[in-house]
């Protein structure tokens, strides 16, 4: 008695209320993502065009003049831009991983996906909530 | 001279050691590093702060051993971390007048998930392990923030058959506001509608269970009872009706 005590019948339209609300707020978090990565990408962007303006500079350049210095002035006076570049560029990509960044929502919804397959659940890319049939072995 | 050669071997050994071990516990951190985690003040539109305000506070019921964090101790047999893997922490215990260091390792991204998830449900640690190990453990993992107050330990599980069982209604009678989070499906048996399964971790520092769960529990906190979604498990295990001495 006690044990069926515990398992109370569920109450369909509490359930479907329940997912209902439950799929509104995955929407939710993975749309509030969609901002901050668009700028990320809008940063990448930028970075992309700086790093082909330096290059074009340095094909450009018809005339190469040969001069005995040495290798720390060379980057810190004629190659400034270059080395400031590179540095950004490390610090874009290794300190604060843009290239994940930009695909931010992608990453939740994957995540998503794998905390809900042993529900019999999933969802797509904007949150929206795949209810498959839930298969559980029912021992006889 | 023999001796001076041999200090200063001793010496460079000691400089290499401290080096490889510092280069393992920094290669391990960027391995755990993970640029996208997750904004714990995503902002509510009207109608889910409504709906929030509705529904009850729910309580979340977090296991220990292999699910938060993973431990071992010198006297272990089978070794399930690689030797050499730096700890996070260690802690000391006394279990029947023996003292027993234990090397703990925390699953990746432990402390952010509890700082998150702490903000949502009221959290409950329930291992099968002592008291003693179970509260040094808690204690760590809590680092005084006061987020981990309520805990059982062994002496609040039910004796089964086959293994420790935890009993969710000795919590809160009302179970459509409780959820466990447990690597073992035995350890809910009772409970299959509650609970919330999670790989089992040892030592892989690549490990994301926890991240891809924090939009999960976000979402968990709306419904009116969390059995609408988590009785949809398919791990648990079958609910034995009765059991039968032969």
């Amino acid at each position: 008695m006690a044990i069926q005590a515990r398992r109370m019948p569920e109450d369909p339209s509490t359930a479907c209320e329940d997912l209902k609300f439950f799929e509104k707020r995955l929407t939710e978090v993975i749309t509030y993502m969609g901002p901050t990565c668009t700028r990320w990408r809008i940063a990448i962007v930028i970075f992309a065009v700086l790093v082909g303006v330096i290059g074009s500079k340095y094909f450009a350049n018809e005339k190469i003049e040969i001069f005995q210095i040495p290798m720390i002035d060379m980057f810190l006076t004629t190659h400034l831009d270059f080395t400031l570049c590179f540095f950004v560029g490390l610090l874009l990509f290794a300190v604060f991983g843009v290239h994940r960044r930009i695909v931010a929502p992608t990453i939740v919804a994957r995540r998503c996906r794998d905390a809900l397959s042993p529900f019999s659940l999933s969802c797509d890319h904007n949150g929206k909530l795949i209810v498959k049939p839930a298969v559980r072995n029912s021992a006889p | 001279m023999t001796t001076i050669a041999q200090s200063v071997f001793c010496f460079l050994a000691g400089f290499f050691n401290f080096f490889l071990l510092y280069f393992r516990k920094t290669s391990r951190a960027y391995c755990k590093y993970q640029v996208v985690k997750y904004h714990s003040n995503i902002p509510m539109s009207p109608l889910t702060t409504h709906r929030l305000l509705t529904v009850k506070r729910k309580i979340l019921v977090l296991d220990l051993d292999e699910t938060l964090i993973h431990s071992h101790h010198d006297g272990v047999l089978r070794q399930t971390v690689k030797p050499g893997t730096p700890s996070d922490f260690t802690i000391r215990v006394v279990i029947d007048r023996h003292p027993v260091k234990f090397s703990v390792h925390e699953r990746p991204h432990v402390d952010y998930f509890l700082s998150v998830v702490s903000q949502w449900y009221e959290l409950v640690v329930f291992t099968a392990s002592m008291e003693v190990y179970g509260t040094s453990v808690a204690d760590r993992l809590d680092r005084g923030r006061g987020i981990l107050k309520r805990r059982y330990f062994r002496q609040h599980c039910t004796m089964e058959v086959g293994g420790y069982t935890k009993d969710l209604s000795a919590i809160h009678p009302d179970l459509s506001s409780i959820c466990i989070l447990d690597n073992s499906p035995g350890a809910y048996r009772k409970f299959p509608h509650n609970a919330i399964p999670i790989p089992s971790w040892f030592s892989d520092p690549n490990d994301t269970c926890l991240l891809n769960l924090l939009p999960f529990l976000d979402a968990l906190r709306f419904t009116s009872d969390v059995r609408s979604v988590l009785s949809r498990n398919m791990q648990a295990l079958p609910e034995t009706q009765s059991v039968q001495y032969y």
